[in-house]
């Protein structure tokens, strides 16, 4: 049989370029555990309300705020989670559906790396297991010749299993989960005796992600959505929470970038406000406008900010100003559709236009910097 | 003698909860409500055994300024409870309130409203620490599980402290808070002089104030008087049948607890116990709806929410725990818009079917209802003083008046009918008249007839307002709220009001009505509902509409909609949609009439159509109008520059096909400027005779179309400079027979056909010289 050694790796090596988040909040969680007395879910390695503590954050036990978004959501993943349906996490690209799932995952089960990432190329293989050939040749079918896919060791081990962008996987690749989230188990017709059967150790459960730009979940069999609970991940609904976000992410990849410069918060301003209504379809005086085809999420407005202030400080030696983000919007926003730059071009005529305020108009009068 | 002031949050059952068992065990003197202290000398109307929810209605008519306000009580309300406890043990009840009229109240529909303090936003902090997600699962975390009495009372009195602070009563609140606490110091005093106790029941934010502020007075003689409204003015309260629906539907700031059958099941039943109600009825509500429920969703539904419970650490489910286990259990799809209890106020667009029907259920469908005996409103008096005024008889008999609306007399007794159909009264139906109030059918039959429904109906009715004007304005008023900015149906509505002669709305109101405009997604709607105000509002003379502010404003967000929608019009190859143009040619009109009246700048206009005239991303149809648009209303520097701008956009045109479209576009807007143009004629004649049979054939449709947009003399006046043009001279008679086929087209077309072929035949025997 397949040893039973852990995924995780043992320690963080200074290298890594961007480690799982059970081992970047290694010291958060250890903590957590220490102080978590209350009864847990079969399999977990903490109780929901430290799980939710881990997520949410709490400034009293020094627990860092990891996913900005509706707490009442956040409750009813975990509730499904402890209960025999999957998880469905649907939402806009950007919307930290898969921030989400690694969370749960790393506070759940101490592992957030038992991934399926879902494609057009995804096979069964890659999900339930595969054979060494070598051995399978040599010695027939056994446990030893067996290679275990996630979905395999997430059963084994008790673990949360995460599929990533799951619809974008072929529907009979989607359907071979079937028979897991409804029995809790899986066959192995090849092995005989009792490893023909692979029963589901407690904790086991699998978080999906599918994205609503991408082939949404009405192609999903409704077999499948049945043994899943879906949740819909919105962008962040209110204006300052958002705006807070991008500053505090801005300037921890600013000075990742080398930028001693903090963005100027009337840009800011202008950004997220341009982000937000491009995305809503509707300006903030009510107004309704066309949303742009192009994903505009919080992640967008993160990165483009970033750009700016790198724009701003390696070519002027200043903070971004409102040109810059005209000139980096073409390439987000706007991307390589004709449409979308026409309608943020109507934006800027019919919209930006009328905004009196002083950076607006500079931001106005730089709409010529748009290609095209 | 003691005082206890009992900070409530409306419609909140764990406070009415609070009053009952306070009243119960104090046995107080004096009981003061937060409520319209006009209502004082009539509260035993109050009391004749109505089945709630109800609402006492306050009118207020000054001049031209009109003002209604409801203050709605359910069964579970405090100030319900409080008033009915009260009566029953004894105490003297009284409302300690302004009356709606006063300047507190001015623009505020519902009394018992949430209040919202944007600037501190303690209920933002509190739901963070508390880790839930909106203000309602907050206070439904913190004050409506089951607790004893005490742990209730020193919670939401610690709650209301932090929510007070030290902040000050805004300037509508604090004549009201003024107001309140010489009630309270004449209760205390009187309370003083012959024994026992006053029990306060108010909003929480005021709570703190009443407490602190209130000391007993023996300097006031007696209960101070409301204060009276300006001489002249009509004003009254009165008791009306209320619905839950209604109590639900408040928007925004006006709105307060929600989910009205929920928490009517949590005061009827306890708090155990209504989670399992409503869930029956949810469920049920669903079926009934045809929405795909299964027992194993059922059980998902109801362990998840008992398992959110625990997490949550409630002592028994709340409303938020039951919502967010069925959505998580039910719901099967990824969601367009965020699940209805995460907001306040009505359900967004694109709310998931499954929720709609949810919250529905929550709401609940009860209706309220009067007992016999309550004085009947004033609007039923009003009617019959109307329908006298004017002389029109509604009796059992069914009966049929005739009106002619040239006469002030027929105008007249027209109103009164209208504004009773706006009220939808059985027996009162327009048989025959025009469809619009800009229609030309000046002529109204009317078939009436009084019924028993109409008297209830009536009853029912006198919840918009106290007089027939009043009622029908305010149910106008929530018909255009209603209508969502469809354009269409704003501008069927106001020539209703036009109708009914009502030619102004309530200011909050029309804002949010021109607001709404913004919805609007075709341009087409928009442009024939404003060319149809615009009508209304230049020549409305026969129902006082001229020059009528509330149709201006309408008119100028509909203008910038309306330019925004053109600009978003896409693709150089879309056929011209008559309604389109039409809108362009509405567009010149606003800008036209409007001019110096209200705000449709052509300047605006002029950026806009500058850009489309050459856009080659726009529809043909549009270029050319945009462009006739210009050259119509100047803003092409001369006729030169308009001509040289027109022909480029017809030899623009990529496409045979799309020529006429573009000509429709040009001609809708420009008709007078095209026939004086003899060059651009003369380039349109020269591209159209340069093309090979098959291309005109091609384009033909759509040319057709577009020459048929001027009339006939004009067409005349055409077709004579082409022929002038051909050779030299032509007549009147010529160019009419120009335009006239003497045979049947399909011969035309069936000789066009034999000269093809037998030009074919030609070429093949290389005769085309002979032809020649």
């Amino acid at each position: 049989m397949a040893k039973a050694k852990s995924p995780v790796p043992p320690s963080q090596p200074a290298s890594v370029q961007r480690p799982p988040a059970e081992v970047l909040y290694a010291e958060e969680l250890a903590r957590l555990t220490e102080a978590d007395s209350g009864p847990r879910p079969p399999g977990w390695k903490l109780t929901l309300g430290g799980v939710r503590t881990f997520i949410l954050g709490d400034p009293g036990l020094g627990v860092r705020k990891k996913f900005v978004g509706n707490p009442a959501l956040v409750d009813r993943a975990m509730v499904t989670l402890a209960t025999n349906r999957g998880l469905m996490l649907v939402g806009e690209p950007g919307t930290a559906k898969s921030l989400l799932s690694e969370l749960l995952c790393a506070a759940i089960s101490g592992c957030s790396t038992l991934t399926i990432q879902g494609g057009a190329s995804t096979t069964e293989d890659q999900i339930k297991y595969s054979w060494n050939y070598a051995l399978l040749v040599a010695e027939g079918p056994s446990p030893r010749a067996l290679v275990p896919a996630p979905l395999y060791q997430g059963l084994r081990l008790g673990q949360l299993v995460r599929f990533e962008e799951i619809t974008r996987c072929p529907l009979e690749v989607q359907d071979s989960l079937l028979s897991v989230l409804s029995d809790r188990v899986l066959a192995v017709p090849e092995l005989e005796g009792e490893f023909g059967m692979l029963f589901a150790r407690d904790g086991f459960n699998v978080i999906a992600t599918a994205n609503t730009r991408d082939r949404g979940v009405n192609e999903m069999s409704s077999a499948l959505k049945r043994r899943f609970n879906f949740e819909t991940i919105f962008p962040i609904p209110d204006f300052r929470v958002e705006l807070d976000l991008v500053k505090e992410e801005t300037e921890r990849l600013l000075s990742r970038s080398g930028v001693p410069m903090t963005p100027d918060p009337r840009v800011l301003e202008i950004l997220v406000t341009t982000f937000r209504e491009l995305r809503s379809g509707e300006t903030h005086e009510g107004q309704a406008m066309e949303r742009l085809s192009a994903v505009m999420s919080t992640a967008e407005a993160v990165s483009v900010s970033h750009a700016v202030g790198v724009r701003g400080y390696f070519m002027r030696g200043e903070p971004g100003t409102p040109e810059d983000i005209v000139e980096c919007l073409a390439g987000t926003a706007a991307k390589d559709s004709a449409e979308d730059m026409k309608k943020l071009r109507r934006y800027f005529e019919q919209r930006v236009s009328k905004r009196k305020e002083d950076h607006w108009r500079r931001y106005y009068e730089a709409r010529h910097l748009l290609p095209g | 003698m003691a005082l206890k002031v009992i900070g409530v949050r409306h419609h909140s059952p764990a406070c009415a909860r609070l009053v009952k068992e306070t009243i119960r065990q104090m046995k107080p003197r004096f009981i003061l409500i937060e409520g319209p202290s006009d209502m004082n000398g009539r509260l035993d109307e109050l009391l004749l055994g109505h089945e709630p929810p109800l609402a006492v209605f306050t009118f207020h008519q000054f001049e031209d300024h009109s003002h209604a306000s409801w203050t709605p009580l359910c069964g579970y309300s405090p100030e319900w409870v409080g008033l009915n406890e009260g009566v029953a043990c004894g105490a003297d009840v009284r409302f300690m309130d302004l009356p709606a009229w006063t300047k507190s109240f001015e623009g505020v529909r519902n009394r018992y409203h949430d209040r919202r303090d944007e600037k501190r936003d303690l209920d933002g902090l509190l739901c963070q620490k508390f880790g839930v997600a909106d203000v309602d699962s907050l206070w439904d975390h913190l004050f409506e599980q089951p607790m004893d009495l005490e742990e209730l009372a020193l919670r939401l009195e610690s709650y209301f402290e932090a929510l007070r602070g030290e902040a000050e009563a805004s300037e509508r609140d604090q004549p009201r808070e003024d107001y309140m606490v010489r009630c309270l110091s004449w209760a205390l005093a009187e309370a003083e002089r012959s024994g026992g106790d006053v029990v306060a029941i108010c909003g929480g934010f005021h709570a703190p104030f009443l407490s602190r502020n209130s000391r007993p007075d023996p300097a006031l003689p007696s209960f101070p008087d409301p204060p009276r409204p300006e001489a002249g003015a009509r004003h009254g309260s009165y008791l009306v049948p209320y619905s839950w629906k209604r109590l639900d539907s408040f928007t925004g700031y006006e709105s307060g607890m929600p989910s009205p059958a929920f928490y009517d099941a949590v005061w009827t039943h306890g708090p155990e116990a209504a989670p399992e109600k409503l869930f029956e009825t949810a469920v049920k509500r669903l079926r009934e709806r045809k929405q795909p429920v299964s027992a194993a969703d059922l059980i998902a539904c109801f362990s998840l929410a008992s398992a959110l419970v625990r997490l949550r650490g409630h002592a028994c489910m709340l409303r938020s725990d039951l919502l967010d286990g069925l959505a998580a259990g039910l719901v099967k799809d990824g969601l367009e818009a965020a699940l209805p209890w995460t907001y306040r106020g009505v359900l967004r667009p694109r709310t998931d079917p499954m929720l709609v029907e949810i919250m529905a259920a929550f709401s609940g469908e009860k209706y309220g209802r009067l007992a016999a005996g309550t004085p009947r409103p004033p609007l039923l008096a009003d009617v019959e003083t109307e329908l006298e005024r004017c002389g029109v008889t509604l009796s059992s008999e069914p009966g049929a008046v005739a009106l002619d609306l040239t006469e002030p007399l027929g105008r007249e007794k027209s109103r009164v009918l209208h504004r009773l159909r706006i009220l939808e009264i059985p027996g009162v139906q327009r048989a025959k008249g025009s469809e619009s109030a800009t229609g030309v059918e000046l002529k109204e039959t009317w078939s009436l007839r009084r019924t028993f429904e109409t008297e209830m109906a009536l009853i029912e009715a006198a919840s918009w307002g106290a007089t027939l004007e009043q009622a029908a304005r305010a149910r106008l008023e929530e018909l255009l709220l209603a209508a969502e900015g469809k354009s269409s149906l704003l501008a069927e509505i106001l020539g209703r009001a036009a109708f009914a002669g009502i030619q102004a709305l309530s200011a909050r109101v029309m804002d949010l009505v021109v607001a709404s405009v913004e919805k609007e997604t075709s341009l087409a709607d928009l442009g024939s509902a404003s060319s149809t105000l615009l009508s209304l509002w230049r020549h409305g003379d026969l129902y006082e509409m001229t020059g009528s502010a509330m149709i201006g404003a309408v008119l100028e967000r509909s203008f910038e909609r309306g330019l925004w929608l053109l600009e978003g019009l896409q693709g150089p190859a879309a056929p011209a949609v008559e309604g389109e143009i039409r809108a362009v040619a509405s567009l010149r009109d606003l800008v036209r009439y409007g001019q110096g009246r209200i705000d449709t700048p052509a300047e605006r206009a002029f950026g806009v159509m500058l850009r489309r005239a050459v856009d080659a991303e726009a529809p043909p149809a549009i270029r050319g109008a945009a462009i006739g648009f210009l050259w119509s209303t100047g803003g092409y520097e001369s006729t030169g520059a308009a001509e040289v701008h027109a022909l480029g956009g017809f030899r623009g045109v990529a496409r045979f096909s799309s020529l006429g479209d573009f000509l429709s576009g040009l001609f809708i807007l420009a008709r007078d400027e095209v026939v004086r143009s003899n060059s651009l004629l003369e380039s349109i004649d020269g591209t159209l005779s340069e093309m090979g049979p098959d291309d005109f054939l091609v384009a033909l449709p759509s040319l057709r179309m577009a020459f048929a947009f001027f009339p006939p003399l004009e067409r005349e006046g055409i077709a004579r400079t082409v022929l002038e043009m051909h050779q030299g001279t032509a007549t009147d008679s010529e160019a009419r027979a120009f335009l006239r086929t003497q045979v049947p087209v399909e011969v035309v077309a069936e000789g066009a056909a034999l000269e093809l072929s037998i030009d074919k035949l030609m070429k093949q025997y290389g005769l085309e010289a002979v032809k020649a």
